[in-house]
């Protein structure tokens, strides 16, 4: 722009000089005078325009400063510098290289970005640290870099920066601008308008022993954070492998009752049932009751029949007492018959004889009668004596077949009694072990606390570490990263997260 | 013969839960501490399964994801991101590396092995 308005200058005065010559080159010296005066006018009013706009800003910046903005007075003090010259702002392109000189004053305030004018102030702190040497550095404001760029005040160097800079504020040139001129760069708070006096600056000494503090106790939470999660987790995985194991106890206990349960069929051999086992056992105890029954009910069919027997003897008996009557009654017809022999002689000698013989027949059969009778009447004695052991061993059997019978119904309903008990105790077991399951499922969810408290953590010391660079030293690599800080952690309770299958 | 899971993250104490988890319903499990040694153990195991987190050092979940799609090996293996990452931009840039799924912290360790079982089938 400057160079322009040189331009219009020296065209003027070509202009004027060409006239001088003739009339011959009047109308070209008129052409050329006329298109000089209408640059001169434009540039002119470019020019009152930009002061205008910077006097706006000025004024805006004035009203933040009196409300106690300070980042409005830093951007104040910038402005003192490079109306004195002794500063320069240039926004950068992409490759940080100058794009505007002029312009990056007005575009660093119109980014309204006030971190950018609290690195100023750290900056102006450093150089007033240090005001021998220049020094440049970039700042972001806006997602723009910029470079602000100051130097000791010469005359030579105020000259230009006033040649250079004083145009722009047209009409409202800065006032101290002679006295500035022989200031030291140090001395720029004293440059600022007398309603703007700065306090001298913190050396941010507690600010830097605070924050390396701060940094000490963000690690100190972080370990003792992972050193409790790290205690725990082991503590949850045994908890969770054991719920595990009694879980899979309770439900074989289970399947075993009841074998169709698919869902552990898995852990159960097939066919294996204690119910079943139960119920098999008893019926087989229960089976062999009621054989014992049937035997000794067989014992007293045969005492019975024994019985029978005995009766049939004693009709025996009769019989044999029958025939020792007729024994006894066929002896006295003999005995008779020879009475008779006797009296008839010698006629009666044969008959005597055959009387005789008769009468030894009937003692014969007498004999033998007595003889089997006895015999009969032992056999009829141990028939009822076995008969009756027989009906004892009966009665005995049947007292003690239905006291096993009813004593294995009495078993039966125990067993199943117990085996529903122990079954519901399982199922009780089950569920509890299932509840475990769950809230340790929980804690594992909970427990993820530490993976965050770490990560956010980890960025804050980051962002402490910036804030120390930037007040301490203004290590680039550190600075360099300020508009790369990522935050990874956007969750604020310990819900579970979402699910996204693409 | 179970399924082998491969577990990559720099939080110890997530892969100790991941690992808790999936083993007790089965798999088997292969830690890695980051992008670049999960890339290794890939190399080296048979893996059915891919769980990742997405910020770690040296090499981060995605360029991981990246990584094993460009091998023949794992072209079509699930891969799943586990991240405390939450923003729908980081999600698309999951699906556009291929990852198979994004699953954001914390987990819920059923859903964690339902989502495994839907993914491994």
């Amino acid at each position: 722009m400057r160079l322009l308005v040189a331009g219009a200058v020296v065209l003027e005065l070509l202009g004027l000089v060409l006239a001088a010559f003739g009339g011959g080159c009047a109308i070209a010296g008129a052409l050329l005078g006329a298109a000089a005066l209408g640059t001169a006018f434009w540039l002119t009013w470019r020019i009152v325009a930009r002061a205008r706009r910077t006097a706006d800003e000025r004024d805006a910046l004035t009203t933040r400063v009196a409300a106690g903005d300070l980042a409005a007075r830093e951007l104040e003090r910038l402005r003192c510098a490079f109306d004195c010259g002794a500063a320069r702002v240039s926004l950068l392109d992409e490759h940080s290289k100058v794009r505007y000189t002029s312009s990056g004053l007005a575009r660093l305030l119109d980014s309204g970005d006030d971190g950018a004018a609290l690195w100023f102030a750290g900056f102006i702190a450093r150089h007033e640290a240090n005001p021998s040497g220049e020094r440049s550095e970039i700042v972001e404001a806006g997602g723009q870099p910029f470079e602000v760029r100051v130097s000791p005040l010469t005359v030579a160097g105020a000259a230009a920066g006033y040649l250079f800079e004083w145009l722009p504020h047209f009409p409202e040139p800065v006032a101290p601008f002679a006295d500035e001129a022989a200031a030291p760069l140090g001395a720029f708070a004293e440059a600022e308008p007398a309603q703007l006096a700065a306090p001298d600056l913190p050396d941010f000494s507690i600010a830097r022993r605070e924050l390396a503090e701060g940094q000490a106790d963000l690690d100190q939470i972080g370990g003792i954070v992972r050193n409790a999660v790290d205690s725990l987790i082991p503590c949850f995985v045994e908890i969770f492998a054991k719920t595990k194991d009694q879980q899979k106890l309770a439900l074989t206990l289970i399947s075993q009752a009841d074998s169709h349960d698919a869902a552990v069929v898995d852990v159960v051999p097939p066919g294996a049932s204690v119910e079943k086992y139960f119920n098999e056992s008893l019926a087989t105890f229960r089976d062999a009751a009621e054989r014992q029954r049937g035997t000794f009910a067989v014992f007293g069919s045969l005492s019975e029949a024994l019985e029978r027997v005995d009766s049939n003897m004693t009709g025996v008996l009769h019989v044999f007492a029958e025939i020792e009557e007729i024994a006894f009654q066929t002896d006295l017809l003999a005995l008779n018959a020879k009475i008779e022999a006797a009296h008839a002689g010698a006629k009666g000698a044969g008959f005597a004889v055959v009387a005789n013989e008769v009468q030894k027949l009937a003692a014969r059969s007498s004999r033998y009668s007595i003889e089997l009778r006895d015999r009969v009447d032992t056999l009829a004695t141990d028939l009822r004596e076995t008969r009756a052991t027989l009906a004892a061993a009966a009665a005995a059997g049947a007292a003690t077949g239905q006291t096993f019978i009813t004593r294995i119904e009495a078993m039966t309903d125990e067993a199943h009694v117990v085996l529903k008990a122990m079954l519901d105790s399982a199922a009780r077991l089950a569920s509890l072990t299932d509840n475990i399951g769950t809230n340790v499922a929980g804690a594992v969810r909970e427990l993820q606390f530490q993976d965050m408290v770490a990560q956010l953590l980890e960025h804050q010391k980051s962002r402490l570490d910036l804030i120390g660079a930037d007040i301490g030293g203004g290590d680039a690599a550190i600075l360099s990263t300020r508009s790369s800080l990522h935050k990874a952690v956007s969750q604020h309770d310990l819900t579970a997260g979402s699910v996204d299958l693409f | 013969m179970a399924k082998t899971i491969l577990t990559v993250d720099d939080s110890a104490s997530i892969r100790k839960m991941v690992a808790m988890t999936i083993t007790a319903a089965g798999y088997a499990v292969v830690e890695a501490v980051d992008g670049e040694d999960g890339l290794a153990k890939a190399k080296l195991h048979d893996i059915a399964l891919v769980l990742t987190d997405q910020n770690m050092p040296k090499m981060d979940g995605l360029t991981l994801v990246r990584s094993l799609r460009a091998l023949p090996k794992y072209k079509t293996t699930p891969i799943l991101v586990l991240t405390t990452e939450a923003s729908p931009e980081m999600k698309a840039k999951g699906k556009a590396a291929a990852a198979t799924g994004w699953l954001v912290k914390p987990f819920d360790p059923p859903t964690l092995l339902d989502v495994l079982r839907r993914v491994l089938g």
